[in-house]
């Protein structure tokens, strides 16, 4: 039995792009994660913790609601 | 593949190699009617040696085969992909001990006669092979599901 993707999305892949192309890699090492976790993001398999959640939005200084959305 | 993947594919391939053919050997003693304490303890060892290698080499080559920040990293899906994995092998370690204990007591309740004989009884030959096979399975198991968990996103 797989389970459903979580219903939260995300803009990591376009925030990404508009800060200079910022590599999966380079995000990753930003906040202390593996490139896989980034990809798993992006693909929408995987939600991160609020924690994470907010270090990636602080990256990209931009609010926490600007990066993820609650799609449920 | 991050490199804790990488080392959980690794150890699951050696796990069913070394373990696969220790058993497959085991039971062919078993059939020529050759199997004995000694021999078995020393398949074992042999086995063991084995795998320790195999590790130390499945680690150096998935160390290398990445970058260097993945070893450190705590990241928190991987955390959370291990700890499902432990999960479930502790069911299947549960599972295969409980299966392998009321198999024990049936065959020895059949087969009164294995118990007792020096210096290694059947019985106890039966049994230490059954502990090391649930061991087996259960480890194989938690690097299945979390080589297919860190497939799947989680």
């Amino acid at each position: 039995m797989v389970k459903a993707p979580p219903p939260i999305r995300n803009r990591i892949r376009e925030l990404r792009f508009h800060a200079a192309e910022m590599t999966q890699a380079d995000l990753a090492s930003r906040i202390g994660m593996t490139r896989q976790t980034i990809v798993a993001m992006e693909q929408g398999k995987y939600s991160p913790s609020l924690e994470a959640a907010f270090r990636i939005a602080a990256v990209f200084g931009v609010d926490i609601g600007e990066v993820f959305q609650w799609d449920g | 593949m991050s490199f804790k993947e990488k080392l959980s594919g690794f150890a699951l391939v050696n796990i069913v190699l070394v373990w696969g053919f220790y058993f497959i050997r085991l039971a062919q003693l078993s059939a020529e009617g050759t199997l004995t304490a000694n021999r078995s303890l020393w398949l074992m060892i042999g086995c063991i040696v084995v795998l320790l290698i195999g590790y130390i080499i499945g680690a150096i080559v998935a160390a290398r085969s990445g970058p260097q920040s993945d070893i450190l990293v705590r990241d928190e899906r991987e955390q959370a992909v291990a700890l499902k994995a432990s999960n479930a092998a502790f069911m299947v370690l549960g599972a295969v001990l409980g299966g392998l204990s009321g198999f024990a007591y049936v065959y020895s309740v059949k087969h009164p006669d294995l118990l007792g004989a020096e210096p290694l009884s059947t019985a106890a030959l039966v049994a230490v092979n059954g502990v090391v096979l649930a061991l087996a399975v259960a480890e194989a198991v938690r690097h299945l599901v979390s080589v297919v968990l860190s497939r799947r996103g989680r």
